[in-house]
This record gives structure tokens, C-alpha cells and sequence, in this order.
């Protein structure tokens, strides 16, 4: 992501691409007009590539022309110098298939199981996931590249989505709606949460636990205050997890902390920040690891591009056998 | 019945409590919430970090694909395993 952070890249493709981002896999996977193009575009790519992901930065015309291809873009990447070496291929294909209107691009009638809605009057909520150092009760960032197994990752966070049924989150409304009620968080949540959103999946995909992986969890939700048309409840709780399978030892204990505001109008939840801070232990040969684990939770009120994408977890099984 | 001057004073002092106590539990929901915000930005990440999500991302590559024609634009589609703009 750093090679589009500079503000000329940012602008460059802004004003003169039509910027769009998504998944190889399930594009590839898709069974309708857009899956169809997508395979098109990646064809000759896929040729000369001794692996199977077609994944990397594809420029191309509406018609399918493909003008330039980068397949690992990092941070060092002259992305400003790739981006208009590019507008200038795509300016000496013929104007048939470049105009403004010169290529027609009907309506997709979509693949239903390629874009999984998010459930009826249910709750999505963006989750950051992020490698943090800690000294004392002081949390930060790490400030330097995560390694494991050889491996360098960059110390960014990992962004995924939550969504909540109609009948979690009214499950998460006491009955009666006074300071000190309490509820615990509903099952079927508490443990997706646990086990798909409280796991490290910044460096590896092996990080999702398992269901027979909780320890313990103890989530519940206080109302803290009311007025005629909102309540106000605080969330708490705390969470371990343990694994062993085979040379995967891990563990890690954590506690949640967060704040909701409920509409008694909508009956939605409006506001939903929680934090989830953990100490995951993982054994590496013969060393114990400690790695502080940071987790962010907020609601998607559908203001950013991202907030319509499915959990990550849903994604990989769209792509099934 | 107008009601004593004592009781004008009691009244007075419990609704002055009240408010206090309204006040203070405000100011502690506020705090609370601030500390948390903190916290959030701090996973979430700021700066350079993010900034490639001020880009006008669409994650529809058919819905991309319908502009870039009728606007007369290349198509820029960054597509990695699991959606970039997710996973950094």
C-alpha cells in the first residue's frame, strides 16, 4: 500500500485511472461476465508465471487491452514513473477502444455467490488487526519489520470485517434497558469473534483459531446509562485461547474493553469502538515468542469503499473446492 | 402550599447532586471513549500508512470497468490474494 501513499501518486490516480481493487482469487473464481473479463485480462499474465496467483497491478483499457502489469508492487516501486509510462501506451491504442464511450459495457447480471451480502438489519464492523510493542502498561507500534519462519513482514495492520445477524444484536440488548443490566455477548458471536478476529493474521494465514482452541471467554455488555431514545452500555470481557498442533504451539490471553451506543428508535447499534489488547505466546524452534497483539473494532457506516467487502473468513470459502 | 425554605434548600442540593452525577458520568463516558479512540488509531494505523485509502477506490471491477468506458480511462486494477485495500 505505501507505493500509493506519495500525494502525486495519490492524485495521478485519482484524476486519470479508474482505480479498483480486489481479490485475484475470487475474481478468478467468479462465474458471470465479470469473471469471464477478469480471466481474459489475466491470461497472458498467468502464462509466464511459474505460480498460480495472478496477483499485481494490472493496467488496461475497458475493453480489456492490457497495457502494463507489475506483479509485486512494493514501497521502492516508481509507481508515478509506471503510472504514466502507462497512460501513454493506453493513448497510442486506436481511439475505438479508448473514447470516451467508445467501448459499451452492459449491465453485469452478477454471479449471487461471488458477493455474499451482509445479514438483513444485522451490524458490520471493520476490524484492524496490528503487531504492537509494550513496555509497561505503555502500548505502541512496532517500529521495525515482523520476522517469522525467515519470513519479513511489514508491521502494518490487517483490516477485516465482522458482520453481525439480526438476532445477535438484538441479543446484545438487555430486556430491560436500566443502568447495571447486563448480558453476555451471544454465543454463536463470541465465539467468531474469538476465533476468526482475536487471531494473528498479519504474517501468516494460519492464524484463525479453532472452535476446541477457547480456553475460557467471558464477554458481556453493561448498560452504563439511558435516555428516552439511546442507552449507552460498556463491554467487557476476556479471552483465552491455546493451540497445539504439531509444531504450532501458541497461546494467548486478552482482554476487551468497549463502549456501544444503542438507538431504542432503529434499534441499531450507532456507535460500537472496542479494543481488544492480547499477549500471544507462540513457540518458534525452541524459543518462546511474546507478541503483544492489538485489535480495533468500529462500526462500517458504509463510508469507506472497503465497508461492503465480506469477512475475510466467508472470502476463502467462496472460493471452495 | 409553597414549600419551606428548607425544603427549597433540599431540593436545590439534590438537584445540583444530580447534575453533578450526570456530569460526571458524561465526563467519564467521554473519557473512557477518548482513551479508546486513541487506542483504535493506534491499531488502525495513520499517516502514510493509510493514506492510499484517499484514493477513490471501487471494489467492483465490473462497476470500474462500465466508468473507465464511459469516461475514456485506462483501468488500474490492483488485485492481490485477498483484497489489498484488507490486506496490507
Amino acid at each position: 500500500v505505501l507505493a500509493f501513499s506519495k500525494p502525486e501518486v495519490i492524485k495521478l490516480v485519482t484524476d486519470r485511472f479508474i482505480p479498483i481493487a480486489g481479490d485475484d482469487l475470487l475474481q478468478s473464481h467468479r462465474r458471470d461476465a465479470e469473471g469471464d473479463f477478469f480471466r481474459s485480462l489475466i491470461e497472458p499474465v498467468s502464462n509466464n508465471l511459474a505460480y498460480d496467483s495472478p496477483q499485481g497491478i494490472y493496467i488496461c483499457s475497458a475493453k480489456g487491452t492490457l497495457v502494463s502489469y507489475v506483479r509485486n508492487p512494493s514501497q521502492d516501486m516508481d509507481a508515478k514513473a509506471l503510472l504514466l509510462a502507462a497512460l501513454g501506451d493506453f493513448e497510442r491504442l486506436p481511439s475505438s477502444e479508448r473514447g470516451p464511450g467508445a467501448v459499451q459495457v452492459p449491465d453485469l447480471v452478477a454471479d449471487p455467490a461471488a458477493e455474499p451480502q451482509p445479514p438483513a438489519e444485522g451490524l458490520t464492523l471493520r476490524v484492524h488487526t496490528r503487531c504492537l510493542e509494550r513496555h509497561g502498561s505503555h502500548w505502541s507500534r512496532s517500529s521495525k519489520p515482523l520476522e517469522i519462519h525467515n519470513m519479513r513482514f511489514a508491521a502494518t495492520a490487517q483490516n477485516d470485517h465482522l458482520w453481525m445477524t439480526h438476532d445477535e444484536v438484538a441479543g446484545m440488548v438487555p430486556a430491560k434497558l436500566e443502568k447495571g443490566e447486563r448480558v453476555p455477548m451471544p454465543e454463536s458471536l463470541a465465539t467468531r469473534l474469538c476465533t476468526l478476529y482475536l487471531a494473528d493474521t498479519t504474517r501468516d494465514g494460519s492464524g484463525w483459531w479453532q472452535a476446541l482452541e477457547i480456553v475460557s471467554k467471558s464477554i458481556h455488555l453493561t448498560v452504563d446509562s439511558t435516555t428516552d431514545h439511546h442507552a449507552l452500555l460498556r463491554i467487557e470481557g476476556s479471552v483465552e485461547l491455546a493451540r497445539e498442533r504439531g509444531a504450532d504451539v501458541r497461546s494467548m490471553k486478552a482482554t476487551l474493553q468497549g463502549l456501544a451506543r444503542y438507538s431504542k428508535d432503529t434499534r441499531q447499534f450507532t456507535t460500537w469502538d472496542m479494543v481488544v489488547l492480547g499477549e500471544l505466546r507462540y513457540l518458534l524452534g525452541s524459543q518462546w515468542v511474546e507478541q503483544p497483539m492489538g485489535f480495533a473494532f468500529e462500526r462500517a457506516d458504509g463510508t469507506l469503499a472497503t465497508d461492503s467487502l465480506p469477512p475475510r473468513k466467508l472470502s476463502t470459502r467462496m472460493i471452495g473446492p | 402550599v409553597k414549600p419551606s425554605t428548607h425544603v427549597k434548600v433540599r431540593l436545590l442540593a439534590l438537584g445540583l447532586s444530580l447534575g453533578l452525577l450526570a456530569y460526571r458520568g458524561l465526563h467519564a463516558w467521554e473519557a473512557r471513549q477518548q482513551d479508546l479512540g486513541h487506542l483504535q488509531a493506534l491499531i488502525r494505523g495513520e499517516g502514510s500508512e493509510v493514506a492510499y485509502l484517499r484514493i477513490p477506490w471501487t471494489t467492483s471491477l465490473w462497476k470500474g470497468r462500465q466508468r473507465a468506458a464511459a469516461e475514456g480511462k485506462p483501468m488500474l486494477v490492483w488485485s492481490m490474494d485477498g483484497n489489498p485495500l484488507c490486506n496490507t
